[in-house]
């Protein structure tokens, strides 16, 4: 949407800086785009190196989460326990030089253990005063553990966090540091003592990725990996400025309409409502939002950047629809019926795209 | 990006050069296919530029909706297809990626060959419409196909020039199909050497006292239908074992020739005249200038039988 005229002055210059803005301000700053998007893809490659030092397979998975970095979003990474979903998350933190915390999410966990809060100090001379006191939400990457097990209420404290990337205490705002990712796992919801998120946290992580269980080689090079003195250590491949370049290179990505009516096609198509979508009417209760169009076609983009490619594929559309509309979609109860998953009626629907 | 724009403009310039020859070859086929009707409808062949020019114009029309260079690229050349419609909509755009892409497109344009538009089947099509349609008119103009009865069909079929002709494709087709299924094809198609003497009494040859004819040198034989009435009415023009309806006409002109009769006196030529004369005598008897004649020939020729 363009800035309303305020008289010669856009609404950006006389408010705060739109993040998007502000990011590209910084970015273009501090490194020289041209040489980043030049070595991104030996950046990727050195990336993937470093990962695969510590965690064993799990490509997808990397691409994933990095696509959710570089597009500047959260991503939520589902999958049975001990498959590595949070050393994915800390190895790929710990190749970036930025600040990473981690919340182990229980639930008594409550939301100022989240977000901070104002204690009461003393200062030399006896005088008290509040002193906001900064939770782990105040970090670049936050790996918020086992998300689905706290409550309900302390799982929203991340909604401002996540969407605004602020927080909001006692009536005042505090700015999160840039860039900022929750990197989410959960396990499967048929498990006990878990508490499902909510349709709008869930609809804030631009992708929910699928950890599945490794090959039998994998797991082989896993066990040799893990039951030896060899201890994996990782170097830093990414500094926060290249991060937030990257994240500027992924706007810039061109994208031809054809590819993109193609990923709204695909995002419309999940929608009950319309006649034309036989298979949603008799698979879904709800379909995606246009939030989902925004997802699919950034991640596409940095699907492609990452790639080194130079335009957004249909390929890239394909490939990044699974995990953008998977926790989108409410399958009804003919679905469930049948045993169809969300994934098997996103196939269905890419075949008819 | 100028680069770009400049390399589509060449390949867009080749697209529709290849586009033109198409309607043109169109062209040659329409004018053709008219000739042939204007032909048929005893017009000047010239009439048909019209109608070839106004289907060559439609032809045109349609190549210039349909013409969309860039897809018959990106059909053709598949590394191209994203890119370049990417390329095309984003030319605009000012930014590193972008700028990348278009560099990269106009490197991957100068790869593309002309061949890439031309469609060979298409044109081979065209060219050989246009080979048929030549070879129509010729034929139309050639034979005056507008009195064309099936009498003066049955007349052109029975032309011995023709049988001739369609014999010797008939062995042209039996050698092929010799060489094509063998044996077999051969023992069905078998002739005696009964039939073979039978067809030589029948239709004469060369070889004197065998498959010589009444007149030497010219046909007839000693088969079993050997030709003993040189003055016959029908016999004396069968011709492979089919009467000839043989009519001397000295209102045409002309005259006959007799050769190697071994006379000097019959070795000559008679004209129409007195061919018609003989034709007459005929009727009632031989003349008796020509008794010796004929009676020498016979003598000469039975003892060898």
């Amino acid at each position: 949407m363009a800035p309303a005229n305020t008289g010669g002055r856009s609404l950006w210059d006389s408010a705060e800086d739109p993040p998007r803005v502000r990011r590209r301000q910084e970015a273009e700053g501090e490194v020289d785009l041209k040489k980043v998007y030049s070595q991104l893809r030996s950046t990727y490659s050195d990336m993937q190196t470093e990962v695969s030092r510590v965690v064993v397979g799990q490509q997808d998975v990397l691409e994933q989460v990095l696509v959710a970095i570089f597009t500047d979003s959260h991503a939520l990474l589902e999958g049975f326990p001990g498959l590595g979903k949070t050393l994915l998350i800390r190895t790929v933190s710990s190749i970036m030089d930025l600040k990473f915390r981690r919340i182990q999410c229980t639930p008594d966990l409550m939301p100022s253990d989240v977000t901070g809060t104002y204690i009461v100090e003393e200062d030399s001379v006896g005088k008290k005063s509040f002193r906001f006191e900064e939770g782990p939400v105040f970090t670049n990457i936050l790996l918020a553990d086992e998300i689905n097990r706290s409550t309900p209420k302390s799982q929203s404290s991340l909604l401002e966090a996540m969407q605004e990337r602020q927080v909001t205490i006692a009536g005042t705002t505090h700015k999160l540091e840039r860039p900022f990712f929750v990197l989410a796992t959960q396990n499967p919801l048929e498990m006990e003592g878990t508490y499902p998120l909510p349709e709008a946290q869930v609809d804030r992580f631009l992708l929910k990725i699928m950890v599945g269980y490794p090959s039998v080689d994998e797991e082989r090079r896993i066990v040799d990996m893990y039951c030896s003195e060899f201890i994996p250590r990782v170097s830093k491949v990414l500094k926060r400025e290249h991060v937030l370049a990257i994240q500027d290179l992924t706007l810039k990505m061109p994208i031809s309409s054809e590819v993109r009516d193609l990923a709204l096609g695909i995002v419309n198509s999940t929608r009950p409502n319309d006649p034309k979508n036989k298979t949603a009417a008799r698979f879904l209760d709800y379909g995606a939002s246009p939030r989902a169009s925004i997802g699919l076609v950034m991640a596409s983009k940095a699907r492609a950047l990452i790639n080194g490619r130079n335009y957004v594929s249909s390929d890239d559309v394909r490939a990044m629809a699974h995990p953008v509309l998977r926790h989108r979609i409410i399958v009804n109860f003919e679905s469930e019926r049948k045993g169809m998953s969300p994934d098997d009626i996103i196939s269905r629907l890419l075949n008819e795209a | 990006m100028r680069l770009l724009h400049k390399k589509l403009w060449e390949a867009r310039s080749v697209f529709w050069s290849i586009k033109f020859y198409r309607v043109i070859l169109d062209f040659f086929a329409a004018f053709l296919a008219f000739a042939i009707v204007f032909k048929l409808l005893d017009r000047t062949i010239f009439y048909a530029l019209v109608p070839a020019a106004m289907f060559a114009a439609l032809r045109l029309i349609i190549e210039f909706m349909r013409g969309d260079m860039s897809e018959k690229l990106r059909g053709k050349y598949e590394n191209l297809n994203e890119r370049l419609s990417t390329a095309l909509e984003n030319e605009n755009v000012d930014n590193i990626i972008v700028s990348d892409l278009l560099f990269d497109v106009s490197e991957r344009m100068d790869k593309v060959e002309s061949s890439a538009f031309f469609d060979k089947r298409d044109i081979s099509h065209r060219v050989l419409t246009i080979m048929v349609c030549a070879f129509l008119l010729l034929t139309v103009t050639a034979f005056d196909l507008r009195n064309l009865t099936l009498d003066s069909l049955k007349r052109i079929l029975d032309d011995p020039a023709v049988r001739h002709g369609v014999n010797n494709l008939n062995d042209g087709v039996s050698d092929g199909l010799l060489k094509a299924f063998g044996e077999q094809w051969e023992m069905s198609n078998w002739t005696s050497d009964k039939e073979l003497d039978k067809l030589g009494g029948e239709g004469g040859g060369e070889k004197p006292g065998e498959s010589e004819g009444p007149i030497p040198g010219s046909g007839g034989g000693v088969g079993e239908n050997t030709i003993t009435d040189i003055y016959g009415e029908a016999s004396a023009a069968s011709l492979f074992g089919r009467d000839i309806d043989f009519r001397i006409r000295p209102e045409y002109g002309g005259e006959i020739e007799i050769r190697q009769t071994g006379s000097q006196e019959a070795a000559r030529r008679f004209t129409l005249d007195e061919v018609n004369s003989v034709e007459e005598c005929q009727e009632c008897a031989i003349a008796p200038e020509n008794e010796q004649l004929v009676r020498g020939y016979f003598e000469r020729i039975l003892p060898e039988s």
